[in-house]
């Protein structure tokens, strides 16, 4: 794999501002790579050709006339086709939505063109960001990069596998129970759901209100730091966005994490949801780079996974009945079994349950925030390797556990970047938790690893696929 | 929560009594889903402090368009 579409942002951006590479010309190549290989992979939904060329030449005209106006300025970027783009059709994967084309865009959307990006298209996603796998909707599962006959996990499915693979270097995605973070974990790329309340989800098609993360994925933590630094602030039209000032992400990237104390929930990944034998080493691996880096690595205490897992359960399918019990009433049929199966959960869960559940979520919420008071950040497996792409059993959400959705609970930033590959080839991760509203620090241990470790040198071996 | 899952014909009442009138492929769903979610409502915890807040705290602030 080469050519200009494979280049980080950060890569990119720096050619650019040399006039070493025009934003057409990346364009194009992202175009090629999607022609070239986007009928096997399925990362996007829409590819929005026209506008994106329309868009790139216009930002060559600006930067040479003045120089780029910001790092994302005439780099491509994709949307999760969940996070509304006025004139441009946004499916949610949905039979529902077939033909919905909002009339205004989302802040996500509004915020990267204001810098500068050009949207390139939509990607896939699981339906709504919550049912799927799905053969049943309204455009076929992503697959992934690195092998198509596994899954890219979900939901924010064809973002992560259109990174990896090179056919676009920025995109937007969201994370209600690890969406972001498991399918970079699947994909080998970063990806980071900040604070709850950081990013903006105005415009973004819910999924569970109180939980719901709009966020970046991009093949490295200096990217997500570009991203980040665009794409949160407050917005007045959220309600549930937090008026603070947004530090400088990319400064913060010192490549210095000495002195820092890493907690490690030893008790999850051993009793609550054992890591496999390969999983496990590879976290351990990650550890002593980071003791190497001058961290103390020491135990943590939370409590049990499976309380986490139940209160943001049990709230997220209620929440899930309010969002779409008029269209479950009148045409359930337009559904894809995957998330019918889980919205009609929601149906019977009773007020007095809901508020219970937000009791429990208040009290695990605070006991993750007292972990902080020991240690700067948290780190565990984002998720095992990704298995091969298949139809789940729809309960198979009510019966699993992850590594992830505990970070939703709680609200904090939590970060996965590539930490290796397995012996099959498909990668490993690593998750990098934070005290609130601390981004930089957890973006600042995610880039020290990724300087002190060869793993962003390897891409997806698409060649042979692309030959085929 | 009861400590026996409901029957079939009482998720039926369950069902009506949500306003739901749901085809009979739905109505399957729904019952197997309850064999897990409603196990999730009996674990978590009541028998809370007077004062134990949720974590849905109304702030008005957010809420004003204009700010």
């Amino acid at each position: 794999m080469s050519g200009p579409a494979i280049l980080s942002i950060t890569e990119a951006a720096r050619l650019i501002a040399a006039r070493a590479l025009s934003p057409v010309e990346l364009l194009q190549d992202c175009l090629a790579r999607i022609d070239a290989v986007d009928g096997v992979l399925n990362s996007f939904v829409t590819v929005t050709r026209d506008r994106a060329i329309a868009e790139a030449k216009a930002a060559e005209v600006a930067i040479m006339r003045d120089g780029p106006s910001s790092p994302m300025h005439g780099i491509p970027f994709s949307l999760k086709d969940i996070f509304s783009t006025k004139g441009i059709r946004t499916t949610a994967q949905s039979k529902l939505l077939a033909d919905y084309v909002p009339t205004e865009d989302c802040d996500a959307q509004q915020r990267l063109s204001q810098a500068g990006g050009v949207l390139l298209g939509k990607t896939a996603t699981w339906e709504f960001a919550h049912g799927g796998p799905s053969w049943d909707v309204l455009f076929p599962p992503a697959r992934n990069p690195w092998n198509t006959d596994h899954h890219p996990a979900g939901s924010s499915s064809g973002s992560a596998a259109s990174v990896a693979a090179g056919l676009c270097p920025a995109t937007m995605g969201s994370d209600t129970g690890g969406s972001i973070r498991a399918p970079a974990a699947a994909c080998g790329i970063a990806g980071i759901k900040a604070t709850y309340g950081r990013v903006s989800r105005r415009g973004v098609l819910p999924n569970c209100f109180s939980h719901d993360h709009a966020g970046p994925l991009a093949w490295t933590v200096e990217d997500l730091a570009i991203l980040l630094g665009i794409t949160a602030g407050w917005d007045r039209l959220d309600p549930a966005c937090a008026r603070l000032p947004v530090p400088d992400y990319r400064a913060a990237l010192t490549g210095s994490v000495a002195g820092l104390t890493v907690g490690v929930p030893y008790r999850w990944i051993e009793e609550d949801l054992p890591a496999s034998p390969e999983t496990r080493a590879n976290l351990d691996s990650a550890l002593a780079v980071f003791r190497d880096l001058g961290v103390t690595i020491r135990p943590v205490t939370l409590p049990p996974m499976q309380q986490y897992e139940d209160a943001k359960k049990v709230i997220a399918v209620a929440e899930l009945f309010s969002i779409h019990e008029k269209n479950l009433r009148t045409r359930p049929e337009l559904f894809g079994a995957s998330l019918r199966y889980r919205i009609i959960a929601g149906s019977l869960v009773r007020a007095e349950d809901y508020i219970q559940a937000m009791r429990l979520r208040s009290e695990l919420a605070m006991a993750m925030q007292a972990v902080f008071a020991d240690v700067d950040l948290m780190m565990l497996p984002t998720a095992e390797p990704a298995g091969r792409l298949e139809p789940v059993p729809p309960e198979f959400l009510f019966t699993k556990r992850s590594y992830q959705t505990a970070f939703n609970v709680g609200g904090n930033p939590a970060l996965s970047i590539c930490s290796g590959f397995a012996e099959n080839g498909l990668p490993f991760s690593l998750q990098i938790v934070g005290r609130l509203f601390d981004e930089a620090t957890v973006l600042r241990a995610g880039d020290a690893y990724e300087k002190a470790t060869p793993w962003r040198d390897r891409r997806p071996d698409l060649v042979r696929k692309e030959a085929a | 929560m009861p400590s026996t899952p409901p029957t079939p014909d009482e998720m039926t009442v369950l069902a009506r009594h949500a306003d739901l009138n749901l085809p009979d492929y739905v109505q399957a769903d729904l019952i197997s889903a309850w064999q897990h979610v409603g196990p999730m409502i009996a674990r978590i915890r009541r028998g809370r402090a007077y004062g134990d807040e949720p974590a849905h705290v109304f702030c008005p602030v957010a809420f004003d368009r204009k700010a």
